[in-house]
C-alpha cells in the first residue's frame, strides 16, 4: 500500500519538477537542448535508415520544453524517486523497530519490581551489601533453619538447577546461590554455615538483625512472620512465602520459581533466561571469572 | 541445633511411618491433638507407638506441624 501511495506522490513531485522545467533558462542552456535533442532524432533516423517521419520536427517553444524535459527533468524525476525511497524505507524501518521497543515494554509491563538494596551478615559473619553480589547472577531463597521440610526441598531443588547450570558449557561459573534467614532471632552466622554444609558448598548463607533482615525481605516482597512469644528454648515455625528468585548480574529481577515448579522446570526456565541475557549483554555486565 | 540431613531424614522416616499407619487404621486425623502433650500420652489410638517415636525424632513445632498440615490436607480433600 505504501509503494502505491509513493508511486503517487513520486508522480505528482515528477509533474511539478517538469512544470518547473518551463521557467525561462539562458540562451546557451536552450541552444545546448536543442543541440540534444536533434541530435537524438538524428541518432535514430541513422539506425533505422529512414527518416523518423512520424513525429514532426518540433515547433521552436516545445521543442525547448521537450529538450529540457528529456534530460533535466527526467534527471530530477529519478533523483526525487530515489530520495523518496530512501525516506520510506527509513520510516518503514524506524516503524518496525518502534514496534519491536513497545512489544518489548509489554512483556515488562506488569513484571514486579522485586529486589533492590541490603545489608546482611554472611555465613562467615561478615557484612555484606547487595553491591558484593553484583556481576554475577543470582539465586536467592528465603528460609529459616529450624523449617520443617519445605526449606530443605526447596535448597535440594536449588542445588540441582545450580549444578546443571554450573556445568553447562554456555553458562558455567556465572551464578551466586543465596539462602537468606528470615529467623534472624535464631539463625546466627554460625548456625547458617553449618545448615549449609548440608546443601551445596557454592551456597551463601546471609542474616542480620531483625531490621536488615526485615528490609531484604520487602525488597524482595517475602512476607514472614514475627516468632510467636515462646519460652526461650521452646521451638516455633516462622510461616513465610515461598520463592525461588533468580536475579540479573546487575540486580534486576528475572524470575521467580515456586513450589509448584520442579528442578527440571526451573532448570529449563533459568537456562533459557540466561543465555537470553548473555546473548543481550555479551557478558558485558559479569564480573572477572573468580573462583567461588 | 537445628536438624541436619540425617535428622531430618529420621524424622521424614518416623513421620511417614505414622501418617501411613493412621490410614491403614482409617484413624480419623481430626481426633488427633497436635501440639505436643506429655510425652506419655499419645492421641492416636491404634498407632500411639508410632506417635511417640515421631515426637521423638522429630522438634515438637515439626510433629505438631505435621499432624496439623495432615489435617488441613484430609479437610481441602473433601
Amino acid at each position: 500500500m505504501k509503494s502505491a501511495f509513493a508511486r503517487t506522490l513520486t508522480a505528482t513531485v515528477a509533474r511539478r519538477s517538469i512544470t518547473a522545467s518551463f521557467l525561462p533558462t539562458s540562451a546557451a542552456f536552450r541552444a545546448l537542448s536543442r543541440s540534444l535533442s536533434t541530435s537524438r532524432v538524428a541518432l535514430a533516423s541513422e539506425s533505422t535508415g529512414k527518416p523518423t517521419g512520424d513525429a514532426p520536427e518540433p515547433s521552436g517553444r516545445y521543442k525547448r520544453a521537450v529538450g529540457m524535459l528529456s534530460w533535466q527533468s527526467a534527471a530530477l524525476f529519478v533523483a526525487t524517486a530515489i530520495g523518496l525511497g530512501i525516506y520510506f524505507q527509513h520510516e518503514k524501518s524506524e516503524m518496525q523497530r518502534r514496534r519491536l521497543e513497545q512489544a518489548q515494554q509489554q512483556m515488562y509491563i506488569g513484571r514486579p519490581k522485586i529486589g533492590g538494596p541490603f545489608e546482611l551478615i554472611d555465613h562467615n559473619g561478615k557484612t555484606v551489601t547487595d553491591a558484593d553480589f553484583k556481576g554475577r547472577f543470582k539465586f536467592i531463597y528465603f528460609g529459616f533453619t529450624h523449617c520443617p521440610d519445605i526449606c530443605p526441598e526447596e535448597l535440594d531443588k536449588l542445588t540441582e538447577v545450580y549444578e546443571g547450570l554450573l556445568k553447562d558449557p554456555e553458562i558455567g561459573n556465572v551464578i551466586t546461590p543465596i539462602f537468606i534467614s528470615c529467623d534472624p532471632n535464631r539463625d546466627t552466622p554460625e548456625q547458617v554455615r553449618e545448615y549449609l554444609v548440608d546443601f551445596h558448598p557454592d551456597l551463601v548463607g546471609l542474616t542480620g538483625t531483625f531490621e536488615q533482615v526485615a528490609r531484604a525481605a520487602k525488597a524482595y516482597r517475602v512476607y514472614f512472620s514475627r516468632p510467636p512469644k515462646v519460652a526461650p528454648g521452646e521451638d516455633y515455625l516462622v510461616d513465610h512465602s515461598i520463592f525461588i528468585y533468580l536475579m540479573a548480574p546487575d540486580g534486576s529481577f528475572m524470575e521467580t520459581f515456586g513450589r509448584d515448579k520442579t528442578a527440571e522446570e526451573s532448570f529449563e526456565v533459568s537456562r533459557r533466561l540466561i543465555l537470553e541475557h548473555l546473548a543481550k549483554t555479551g557478558g558485558a555486565d559479569l564480573a572477572p571469572a573468580t573462583k567461588a | 541445633e537445628a536438624p541436619n540431613r540425617e535428622e531430618r531424614r529420621r524424622c521424614w522416616k518416623a513421620r511417614d511411618e505414622f501418617l501411613a499407619c493412621l490410614e491403614a487404621n482409617k484413624i480419623d486425623v481430626f481426633g488427633i491433638t497436635a501440639e505436643s502433650t506429655a510425652a506419655s500420652e499419645p492421641t492416636s489410638g491404634a498407632c500411639g507407638k508410632l506417635e511417640l517415636a515421631m515426637r521423638k525424632a522429630c522438634p515438637a513445632a515439626w510433629a505438631s506441624y505435621f499432624i496439623t498440615r495432615q489435617q488441613i490436607e484430609k479437610r481441602l480433600a473433601e
